[in-house]
């Protein structure tokens, strides 16, 4: 793969843009929208789980055999797709169509490479916004251009996942190397004068690796089903006779009422915070100064005098961006509608992008 | 509802619309305000997520502290997905807002609006973020906001924040870097101090034992339930010290709802209201169009607001003397782009969400005991948010605790800078950034009871590039969508850089043996000054360019307060803004609270 430059130009980009929608059913809960979801986005979805909250059988000499598993020995998969098929509401939108668009070229010497695809994923206008495929082939299409430019350090195996993609072919260390480079496109793509909807595809990595860490620690595992109606829903502390396996990890203690955790109120003897009884006084001998005090009392604010002319700004106040800042868009772009940012996206589309991806870089079989 | 017409429509149940609400109600005015979500802990909704209910309630018997507690269970998913901004339905996802890069914006829907989520700190504004920086028009000053500041303070009874382990670790730090102890409510040098809360304080039975020799215990054996409750085993009033304010907080379980010791605006501000006979609150009402007449020359003038019932699709109109936009700092500015007024080139523009970040610590075992008597820091007890560090002109940090869940995002799951793994922070004061996944992620949740979080919360200053916007087509069943976009300043940035090095020397000073800074992406959470005074109200909060149309929410303060939590600040203006109009509209303004 050396013969690949990384000088390259390429925009990834995610569109929720309009167009015409046709109806799906509903989907009615968490297992059955699992169920409808392609193989191959299902298998993106584990090596996402696979690689966030992975087995880890070295902490177990460390920390304790309940350290081992990860959110693939819970079923954390199902979930995160069903959170990914539902997180926005579209309900009564029926204009509203979810749509990735990829565009890639790279220049590789005398070789130009140009690879694009759009997908689009038919919605229930009275739903909500359907997103784990155009997600998936967000992640695949990472892949594929980290792959494209050598920046693998492991082999891709496609026998990792069953049905897997190039997302899922890759080493956990790689498929985090695959999302980072999302995570570049926020440069190039925000100077872009951007489709009003565009969401940029470094979204794509803070959701999916915030939302499956987030679920992951929350209590998500309790419920007998999430997607029953909030007054039906059972939830237990335990499954199975054991606390719930991430609570175990993390020492949470579980939902509580309340804690017996209440010292005092801070103060000082020259201050209004704090009064009565001391609970604790620190001795100056570098615990803390040597006034300040856990009173049982509290005290309280006082209503103070103030003057604020000594006031200066100790930073600038230009409101200049950064030159050499954190990459934000300038706000200045020019807004444009949906319509344009689907046909911009169409522009060079190749549907075959994966497939030619994935029988060139990888060597697999793809059925036309 | 009654009838179709009003004196006063207030578009938004939220942190502010309420205070207003019952300041107008009070001063003997036909109140209607119209909520997006839906209306929790309401004999009116026994089931509120999962059918339509009632339509309107204007009687506080029909408040139920039974229904609080059987709906907000404290499960942070659960709540998360309840109630973040979006329809009641429980099926529904959320409403779509546009942010560019990987930012966010979270607020609440529901009546009590972002509160309902809130922690429960009201600190005033800085006093030099209004007299001193330049956003404020001059004929305001900070002097005219005490009076309401009083008067809020009062009504949710503001008191210094408890201390538990927590708290102790950083108090503990801040003094070992030299930080004086703040006793003030005006605060014009950098120092710390415990919050001020708008959360009643902790029963003196939740106390933990310190022997002479310094070795604790906890002798409460009962189950934090309230008096009322029948089967409650030695109950307690007042906070229980479970860090459930982001996802609900109803504690103690079994209190009537109005004894709820977190006093969100629902809890507060709204039975105050409908104790006044002349409010009354519709729930489910998304306002999607403001109407006004223009037959008379000069401005448009506002006539009342069009809705939209958010389970039946039916849309309504009612009339009113007086709109009032309290619908928060992005949909107030929707709304009015979306409705056919007039164009002020600030609508939308200089946005501040307090540009934030999260720097968290992590101890050794052996460490806390010495500094806090026990192996752990236990960032799931006390009040979420107890301990603050202020610096005008900068910003301020606070100790956050929370669950596992939330602390593993806000520690963890988001970051600007990519994955640690991509950052090399040889030279920083902290000694890993970015977002964290996989076996490093395990190992630093299993420390989860030794680890407390600092947000950081930037002074960050109005820009015009920054706010929101709106674009035909993009549109969900309420109109053309919210863009928000938001680029920090130089200064800004400067400003987010100071505080996370503070925060993680504080910590480190405290004993920590590991900082991780998240370098959050831009996430909205404090938003104001969408709407701002001077800019496109009045300082009475009156749209230059709409007569009879005011804005009392967080969208009309001018800047972003300097740092400090806004909800005081911005239900002190609603406050003020609610005398305005009886004085200028209604003249019917009776002791008046700062003067007429």
């Amino acid at each position: 793969m050396d013969e690949f430059s990384t000088d390259r130009r390429s925009l990834l980009r995610g569109l929720v843009a309009g167009g015409a929608a046709a109806a799906l059913p509903s989907a009615a809960s968490a297992a059955e929208t699992a169920e409808q979801t392609d193989p191959t986005t299902r298998a993106t979805f584990r090596a996402i789980v696979d690689a966030v909250l992975p087995e880890t059988p070295e902490l177990v000499a460390e920390f304790g055999p309940e350290h081992e598993p990860g959110g693939l020995a819970v079923g954390l998969e199902d979930y995160l797709l069903a959170v990914t098929n539902s997180i926005f509401s579209m309900w009564d939108a029926p204009e509203l169509v979810v749509a990735v668009g990829v565009e890639e070229e790279i220049e590789a010497g005398p070789v130009e490479v140009d690879i694009s695809q759009e997908v689009r994923t038919e919605q229930d206008p009275e739903a909500n916004a359907r997103l784990a495929e155009p997600v998936a082939k967000v992640c695949d299409a990472a892949a594929a251009e980290l792959l494209a430019r050598g920046g693998n350090e492991d082999a891709p195996d496609p026998t990792r996942f069953e049905a897997g993609g190039t997302f899922a072919s890759l080493s956990r260390r790689d498929r985090f190397r695959a999302l980072a480079l999302l995570d570049e496109r926020e440069v190039e793509e925000t100077r872009l004068p951007g489709p009003a909807t565009e969401s940029s595809g470094a979204l794509v990595p803070q959701l999916l690796v915030a939302f499956t860490e987030g679920i992951y620690y929350s209590e998500w595992q309790g419920y007998d089903d999430i997607s029953k109606p909030p007054s039906e829903r059972e939830f237990s502390e335990t499954v199975d006779g054991e606390r719930l396996q991430s609570w175990r990890q993390t020492d949470f203690p579980g939902i509580i009422d309340g804690a017996a955790a209440f010292r005092g109120y801070w103060g000082a003897p020259d201050a209004s915070l704090g009064e009565g009884r001391v609970w604790k006084s620190y001795g100056g001998d570098g615990d803390a100064g040597p006034d300040a005090r856990i009173y049982y009392e509290r005290g309280e604010f006082t209503d103070n005098d103030y003057d604020t002319d000594g006031y200066e700004e100790p930073f600038d106040t230009s409101g200049e961006p950064p030159e050499d800042g954190p990459a934000f868009a300038d706000g200045d772009g020019e807004v444009r509608r949906p319509e344009e940012a689907v046909e911009d996206a169409r522009e060079n589309v190749d549907a075959d992008l994966l497939a030619r991806t994935r029988e060139e870089l990888l060597g697999q079989e793809v059925e036309r | 509802m009654s009838h179709t017409d009003y004196d006063v429509v207030i578009v938004g149940a939220g942190g502010d619309g309420p205070v207003a609400a019952w300041r107008l109600g009070q001063l003997g005015l036909d109140v209607l305000v119209l909520e997006a979500g839906p209306f929790y802990g309401n004999e009116q909704w026994e089931r509120p997520t999962e059918e339509p209910g009632g339509e309107s309630s204007s009687d506080p018997a029909d408040l139920s502290g039974e229904l609080l507690d059987e709906q907000f269970t404290t499960r942070e998913l659960e709540m998360i997905q309840k109630l973040i901004f979006g329809p009641a339905d429980h099926e529904r996802g959320f409403w779509l807002r546009k942010f560019p890069q990987s930012g966010i914006t979270i607020q609440a829907a529901g009546v009590g609006g972002t509160t309902l989520i809130y922690t429960g700190n009201h600190p005033r504004a800085y006093p030099a973020a209004i007299d001193e920086q330049p956003h404020w028009p001059d004929s305001f000053g900070y002097e005219d906001l005490l009076p309401y500041y009083r008067r809020m303070e009062e009504l949710l009874d503001i008191q210094p924040a408890p201390v538990t382990a927590k708290e102790e670790l950083f108090f503990q730090g801040a003094e070992e870097r030299g930080y004086d102890l703040v006793d003030n409510k005006n605060v014009t040098a950098a120092g710390y101090r415990p919050q001020p809360n708008a959360i009643w304080g902790p029963d003196e039975k939740l106390r933990v034992e310190r022997r002479g020799d310094g070795t604790l215990s906890r002798p409460y054996d009962g189950n934090f339930r309230h008096p009322a409750d029948p089967d409650a085993v030695d109950p307690v009033e007042g906070h229980t010290l479970a860090t459930t304010e982001l996802s609900g907080n109803p504690h103690p379980l079994g209190a009537p709802y109005e004894e709820k010791a977190k006093r969100t605006s629902a809890i507060g501000v709204v039975p105050e209201a409908l104790k006044t006979g002349n409010v009354t609150i519709r729930p489910n009402a998304f306002v999607t169009d403001v109407l006004v007449d223009r037959s008379l020359g000069g401005n448009p003038e506002a006539t009342g607001v069009e809705f939209r019932d958010t389970w039946s699709g039916d849309t309504e109109q009612v009339s009113a003397g007086v709109v009032v936009l309290a619908a928060g700092a992005i949909e107030t500015p929707r709304l009015w782009l979306n409705a056919d007024l007039p164009r002020n080139e600030w609508v939308g523009k200089g946005m501040t969400i307090h540009f934030g970040d999260n720097v968290m610590g992590f101890w050794e075992e052996e460490v806390l005991e010495e500094r806090v008597g026990k192996p752990t820091a236990d960032p799931q007890e006390g009040q979420t948010i107890a301990a603050r560090l202020d610096y005008p002109g900068v910003g301020m940090l606070q100790t956050t605790g929370s669950y596992a869940g939330i602390a593993a995002i806000l520690g963890f799951g988001a970051s600007a800078s990519g994955f640690t793994f991509t950052n090399d922070p040889a030279e920083a004061p902290w000694d890993t950034i970015g977002r964290l996944a996989g076996p490093k992620l395990k190992r630093f949740l299993s420390r989860y009871r030794q680890a407390l979080p600092v947000l950081v919360v930037t002074d960050d200053r109005p820009h015009k590039r920054n706010g929101v916007s709106v674009v035909d087509g993009v549109e969900d069943e309420h109109g053309p969508i919210p863009q928000v976009n938001y680029v920090p300043s130089k200064g800004d940035v400067q400003r987010r850089d100071e505080l996370a090095e503070i925060a993680s020397n504080v910590l480190k000073a405290a004993g920590a043996d590991h900082v991780h800074r998240s370098d959050s992406p831009a996430t909205a959470i404090h938003i104001h000054s969408t709407m701002a005074m001077g800019k496109v109200v009045d300082t009475a909060c009156e749209a230059y360019d709409v007569d009879r149309l005011f804005v009392a929410d967080h969208s009309a303060l001018a800047n972003g307060v300097g740092g400090p939590n806004p909800t005081n600040t911005g239900q002190s203006l609603a406050l003020r803004t609610a005398e305005r109009i009886a004085d200028r509209y209604f003249d019917c303004l009776v002791d008046p609270i700062g003067g007429s």
